[in-house]
Parts: structure tokens; C-alpha cells; sequence
């Protein structure tokens, strides 16, 4: 769920189909730019990631600030949640799409990793929140793509949604003039246990599958530098009719 | 976005919004030339201006030329906004001659030729009791009724040679030579035409205007009835006449074809329309600009209501 609306350049949408799932949003006429790539970080708090939830906190703080100077960060709007049973209704937005400006990512919480993994309710959210927002921007005449991080140390237990309803999110994305193209990433952190399932997440919900290896600093780094090195990428498409060709298929 | 009504109601006022854009076009890209083309707009919420020039492809510096036109131009609608309350009365004579005022201090400070000034203008200008708009040069004023009916008008000038408001002395008697001497003579045609996306547009009247005319400047008065029923009214430099593969109309309904007046909308039409147009042809072959003003309403909170 968002946070309570409390800052006026922000509104709230719906995914759509669904009450339960809502996002919040800069409103359209606090936004500077003609085009955007909407990023979302979706971030796994569940009981697993208690020994590096620290690392996890600090490899986003880190994936943010880069993006922050890349030469197309007037062009990014970055929405970031959460995902664990212990949250209500699975998810916690941190803050929704907003421009990088506003963001300072110092003052994101610890973590307080508890409870098991709603794993497609996090794609669900990440993925559906860009198409509906990305929709309301290209019927303003704004050009939109987005590509959505998924981080996750484990397997789906604990969705209201499913493989599926992810996979159609998806399909909506790449099918449809609601966005010029989308990328979904699951990313597998100290995830090799849950590697099968993962990779046939990412086969059916047409979405990418990275293992990012172990939770170690050096790992967590590159994590980092992926992120920010895809959303730039896939934010230089913007305008070519199609998603970047330059994302790397490794960490 | 909203449906606007027809008629204001009582307990309503006008409240403007206002947006531009200009972006250079393939041959001046091609060429290695800057954009020429420049445009501003403001608004006060109860005042609004949207101006637009084109600077001359063979004058000398007239990409700055045409900036020093449009900002002496909103300075002086801004003086007389102040000066005036609100009346458009003496708004023409007034703006005039402080915007060649302007001009002429500011091209010797910046070290400026009388050839870096040849730039065409045209500028609407609205208060609460109704608007004007005036042509020096060519182009194109357009508006989009509160049904969604587009009325258009086009000037466009014998020999592609337009008249600009720096021509003076020595230069404006070369000007007047090169169209033929005679200034009865007619030297600009005004071509009107009418009609909505849905209908498609028909030219339905041409004026002749003579060189005098021309020299003098197009006047139009928007009575403050007529702007209650004009939900966008814009100016374009003449670069709407020439996309490649696309009637001039045609272009002018489609950047008038707003689905939001929040931000920079018409900035993200156009962007969005060129790029559209650029699909079947190489898009604006000159530089393009335009300048919009969004008539809106909005409640007067009267003593009954409060």
C-alpha cells in the first residue's frame, strides 16, 4: 500500500483490475520532462535476507545515488518497495514514481526482514504499476518506458496473484501503445537453491532471470552497478520504438 | 480532460494558461544552421501573451534576432499590461513602439548587424475583456472553439519575402523596391480555413491584403464573447506550412489536438505530433514554433457563495 499522501506533487492510482493493489505517482503537472523510463525497485525483506539486509539496504542506496548521475537522470521517475508477508498486504511502497531529484535514498529505513515471500505480488505491483502510470503518461502525450528489478533470495510462497497475472502485466507492457516497451528482471541474490523455480518464473512471466550470485559485498556492488547500468541503457531507447538491446544477461 | 462548457456561467471568470515550443528544422539541420525560430509565453492568470518569430534564413545572426523580438515583445505587452488595468484599447500603437524601442537599444549593446534583426513576429495578447493579435510578417493564428471546430488563418507573403517589423529606413525602402514599389499593390494573401479533426478542414476565404497593409501589420480583435468560446488559441511561425508529406491544416489541427492543458502541453503535443509526422517523411523541413494560450474558467466567489 502507499504511504498516506502527505506531499501534494503526489497522487495515487490503482492497478488496473484490482482494488487491492495501488501505487502513488507524481502528478503530471509537477513533471519537467517530455519522456521518462519508470524504474521500480522491488526489494525482499522476508526472514531470509536477515543476514544481509544491511548489504541489501545498502546496494540500493548505492544502485540510486549512481542513477542519480547518469546524464538521462531528468529522465527517470523511480518507485521503490518492499516485499514480505510481515507488511500489509505483502508490499510497502517506500516512495512511488518520483523524480531522482527528490529521492534521498539516506533516508531509506533498515530493513526488518520477517515473514515469507509474496514473490508475484511484488512483479504484479512492479510491473503493473509502470503500465498503468506509464498509460496515464502517453495519453498526455509524455513518451514512457520502464523496466522493473525484482530482488529476491527465494521462491513464491505466499501471493494472492499468480505466475500468470505477472506474465499478463507483461504482455500488456510489450503488446500495447500504453508503453513503448518494458523490461522485468528477476535478480536471484544467495539464490541458488530456488534457481529452477526462478527460471521458470522467468519463462512463463517473459521476464529476464539474473543470479546475482552470493550476498557478498563485492556481489551486492555489481548488483548495484547492474541496475544502474540497465536503467540507462533502457532509458537511451527511449524513442527507438523498442526496449534496449544492451542489457547484459550476467552480473 | 475536462468538457468544457460553451458558455461561462455567471460567477466565472477567464483564467489563462500558456505554453511554446520550437525545434529546427531539417534543412536548417542539415545545413549546419542554428534554429531561427523562437517563441514565449506567459500568463498571469488573468493577462496571457503568446508570441512567436521566425528569423531570416540569409540575415546575418537571426537566431538571436528573433529572441531579442520575442522578449522586447513580452516586455512590452508587460508594460502595458501594467500601464493599462486590463484595456486593450491603445495595445497595438503602444506595444509597438515600445517593442521597436527595445529593440533598438538592445542591438547595439549586444553588438548586434541590422541584418541579425530580420525576424518576423506574431503575438496574441488577452485580458479579461477580450484579446488581440498581430502579424508582422507571415505565419499562422489558429483557435479551437469549445466544440472542438478549429478556425485557421494563414498569411503568407508574394516571393516568400515577408515583412519584418526592423525594417526601417534604407532596408524598409529596399524591402518596398523588391515588392514592386507600389504599396497598393497586393503583396500578402490571408488564406482562412475552418473544420475539426473529425470533418476534416477546407480553406472557405482568402483575403488580399496590400504591401501598406502588410507594412502596418495584421490586426485581429478577439471581443471578450468570442474568447468565452475559444478553449485554445495559438500563433505558429510559417514552419507549419512546410512538413514534409503533411497539408498545413492538417499540421496545425494536429498540435492543436491537446489531451491535457497540465505542464508543458503543448511542448509534448508537438514533440509528440513531429514525431508522429516523422514516420512518413522527414518531419518539419524548416524550424517550427508555436505559442499557446488555454482559455479556462474558474469560479468567482461572490458574497451569496462565500
Amino acid at each position: 500500500m502507499p504511504r498516506l499522501m502527505t506531499d501534494s506533487t503526489m497522487e495515487t492510482g490503482k492497478i488496473a483490475g484490482t482494488q487491492a493493489f495501488q501505487f502513488s505517482s507524481t502528478r503530471i503537472d509537477h513533471l519537467g520532462a517530455t519522456e521518462y523510463t519508470l524504474v521500480t525497485v522491488a526489494v525482499d525483506v522476508t526472514g531470509s535476507t536477515k543476514d544481509f539486509a544491511d548489504e541489501l539496504r545498502n546496494t540500493l542506496i548505492a544502485a540510486v545515488e549512481s542513477c542519480k548521475k547518469s546524464p538521462r537522470s531528468n529522465n527517470l521517475l523511480l518507485r521503490v518497495i518492499l516485499f514480505s508477508s510481515s507488511l500489509l498486504n505483502g508490499i510497502e511502497e517506500l516512495h512511488g514514481f518520483k523524480p531522482l531529484g527528490e529521492i534521498d535514498p539516506q533516508s531509506y529505513p533498515q530493513f526488518k526482514p520477517y515473514g515469507t515471500t509474496p514473490l508475484f505480488d511484488a512483479a504484479f505491483s512492479a510491473i503493473g504499476a509502470t503500465n498503468t502510470y506509464a498509460k496515464k503518461l502517453m495519453d498526455q502525450d509524455f513518451l514512457a518506458n520502464g523496466i522493473v528489478f525484482v530482488i529476491t533470495d527465494g521462491d513464491d510462497n505466499n501471493s494472492s496473484t499468480t505466475m500468470n497475472m505477472v506474465k499478463d502485466e507483461m504482455a500488456r507492457g510489450s503488446r500495447s501503445e500504453e508503453i513503448e516497451s518494458l523490461i522485468g528482471v528477476i535478480v536471484g541474490i544467495n539464490a541458488q537453491n530456488f534457481a529452477p523455480e526462478l527460471k521458470k518464473f522467468q519463462t512463463i512471466a517473459g521476464m529476464k532471470y539474473i543470479d546475482a550470485g552470493d550476498a557478498t559485498k563485492g556481489k551486492l556492488a555489481k548488483l548495484a552497478e547492474f541496475v544502474s547500468q540497465s536503467v540507462s541503457s533502457q532509458s537511451q531507447s527511449l524513442g527507438t520504438g523498442g526496449p534496449s538491446q544492451n542489457i547484459s544477461a550476467t552480473i | 480532460m475536462k468538457t468544457s462548457p460553451l458558455t461561462f456561467m455567471e460567477g466565472e471568470k477567464m483564467i489563462f494558461f500558456t505554453d511554446h515550443y520550437f525545434q529546427i528544422g531539417h534543412a536548417h539541420y542539415t545545413a549546419g544552421k542554428p534554429c531561427q525560430d523562437h517563441a514565449l509565453s506567459r500568463s498571469s492568470g488573468s493577462i496571457a501573451c503568446a508570441i512567436v518569430s521566425d528569423g531570416c534564413s540569409t540575415g546575418g545572426n537571426t537566431d538571436v534576432g528573433s529572441r531579442v523580438l520575442t522578449f522586447g515583445t513580452l516586455q512590452a505587452i508587460r508594460d502595458h499590461a501594467k500601464a493599462s488595468n486590463g484595456s486593450l484599447a491603445t495595445a497595438k500603437v503602444s506595444i509597438l513602439s515600445r517593442q521597436q524601442q527595445l529593440i533598438g537599444v538592445m542591438r547595439p549593446v549586444l553588438g548586434l548587424d541590422r541584418g541579425d534583426m530580420l525576424a518576423t513576429c506574431i503575438y496574441a495578447y488577452f485580458s479579461q475583456s477580450g484579446g488581440m493579435i498581430q502579424v508582422y510578417g507571415d505565419g499562422v493564428i489558429a483557435w479551437k472553439d469549445r466544440n472542438g471546430d478549429i478556425f485557421m488563418h494563414r498569411y503568407e507573403w508574394a516571393d516568400n519575402a515577408p515583412f519584418y517589423p526592423s525594417y526601417e529606413g534604407l532596408d524598409l525602402q529596399a524591402f518596398i523596391n523588391h515588392h514592386g514599389g507600389d504599396l497598393e499593390a497586393v503583396r500578402l494573401i490571408g488564406h482562412s480555413a475552418f473544420g475539426s479533426k473529425e470533418s476534416g478542414y477546407v480553406e472557405v476565404d482568402s483575403t488580399d491584403y496590400t504591401l501598406q497593409q502588410g507594412i502596418n501589420g495584421i490586426s485581429m480583435e478577439i471581443s471578450e464573447s468570442l474568447l468565452e468560446q475559444i478553449e485554445f488559441l495559438a500563433v505558429f511561425s510559417d514552419g507549419v506550412t512546410q512538413i514534409d508529406g503533411v497539408d498545413w491544416k492538417d499540421a496545425v489541427g494536429e498540435f492543436l489536438a491537446f489531451k491535457t492543458s497540465a505542464g508543458e502541453f503543448a511542448k509534448r503535443r508537438m514533440i509528440r505530433g513531429i514525431r508522429d509526422m516523422q514516420c512518413d517523411g522527414r518531419g518539419p523541413i524548416d524550424d517550427i514554433s508555436y505559442a499557446v494560450i488555454h482559455v479556462d474558467q474558474e469560479k468567482v466567489q461572490t458574497e451569496e457563495s462565500q
